[in-house]
């Protein structure tokens, strides 16, 4: 029989065994799950343990080597952040440049042309191209008007004539 | 150790910093190992219980501590006491995160933001007094535990008896004694800051 409080259940029994186990063979939470020796007891348990003898100077020190291990390591995941932290903004602004290239060339180089005013057919031809060469130097501004307007007579007529041409087909 | 050596010591942790504020993190390593001892035995491993977990928030204080050495200001004393705010903090937040009771959780936080000593007090001093008020932690949680509990844990894990003697010790079986230290244990766990059944646990990674 136990104690003076109620009875040990079997589970309790078999928790208890396994804390026993567990505190000959050197509490750690790690050690009881990894032999499978819960039984019952859980890390919380073999924290509290663990608390006790560490006030009571019962646990073990560091020690200086894995102190050193631990202050290398810690180093080495500062640096390992610092160094994806880096190539994040760099990725970032990488990405942000070629977008922003690329919305330029896309408005430089597929630029739309602007719309006409005029239909083709509605829209003036060059006088240059009305009097072949050049006006003769001895040509008042009168016969060289007279010659444009005679021209234009002349355009007129043939885009009627094609007009009508056009209906008749 | 003579006042040459310390202050030789102590100029040498401000070049690290110095250093490391610099851009070379590299420099903290020898002042971060040669507080390790003080800060694993007496601020995180009493409050932690378990070696693997209080190394684990050991290098987490030291990631914490050179990523934040810009926030850090030479104040004329060793950096030790800064790293202990950091641990303590961080032992605040596993219990917060394992749902532990509000209770504990701002006691621990009480203990983790109380004031710098004066300039001048040695670190040795400081880690004692961390290992006192564990001391005082426990020593609370203790007395409210019935007698026969608090016997059984004073010879098991205080003194390191062997089942068998503390068993003749107490008058009872081996088996009996088994029980009556898993009561004592569990018991233990409820005065010294049970888990909380109000605060949710989120995300017990670690166990």
């Amino acid at each position: 029989m136990v104690d003076d409080d109620e009875p040990a259940t079997p589970e309790e029994l078999a928790a208890a065994a396994a804390l026993a186990r567990a505190l000959d063979g050197g509490a750690s939470a790690e050690t009881a799950f990894d032999s499978g020796s819960q039984g019952g007891v859980d890390a919380q348990d073999l924290a509290a343990v663990g608390r006790l003898r560490a006030v009571a100077g019962r646990e073990a020190p560091l020690g200086e080597l894995r102190a050193r291990a631990l202050a290398r390591a810690a180093v080495g995941e500062a640096l390992g952040r610092r160094a994806r932290s880096r190539r994040r903004h760099l990725v970032a602004a990488s990405l942000a440049v070629a977008v922003a290239a690329l919305l330029a060339l896309r408005i430089i180089v597929l630029r739309p042309e602007p719309p006409s005013v005029l239909p083709d057919r509605l829209a003036s031809r060059s006088a240059g191209l009305l009097v072949p060469g050049p006006f003769p130097s001895s040509q008042t501004e009168a016969q060289r008007l007279d010659a444009i307007t005679a021209d234009r007579l002349v355009a007129y007529r043939e885009l009627r004539v094609r007009a009508v041409a056009g209906r008749a087909r | 150790m003579d006042v040459d050596a310390e202050t030789a010591i102590l100029e040498n942790e401000r070049r690290a910093i110095e250093r490391a504020r610099a851009g070379d993190p590299r420099a903290l390593e020898p002042v971060l190992a040669r507080h390790a001892e003080a800060l694993y035995s007496s601020v995180i491993l009493p409050r932690v219980g378990d070696r693997a977990q209080a190394e684990d928030l050991l290098k987490d204080t030291f990631v914490t501590a050179i990523e934040k050495i810009a926030s850090f200001s030479w104040q004329g004393r060793s950096m030790y006491f800064w790293l202990r705010r950091i641990a303590a903090n961080k032992v605040v937040d596993l219990h917060r995160q394992r749902g532990r009771s509000r209770r504990m959780v701002v006691a621990l936080g009480g203990e983790a933001e109380s004031a710098p000593p004066p300039a001048g007090v040695d670190d040795t001093l400081i880690a004692e007094e961390d290992r006192r008020r564990a001391r005082a932690r426990i020593a609370a949680a203790m007395v409210a535990l019935p007698e026969r509990y608090a016997t059984a844990i004073r010879l098991r894990l205080v003194e390191e008896r062997p089942r068998e003697a503390c068993a003749e010790a107490m008058g009872v079986t081996v088996g009996n004694f088994d029980v009556i230290l898993f009561r004592a244990v569990r018991s233990f766990r409820k005065s010294y800051g049970p888990p909380s059944d109000e605060a949710p646990a989120r995300g017990l990674e670690d166990g």
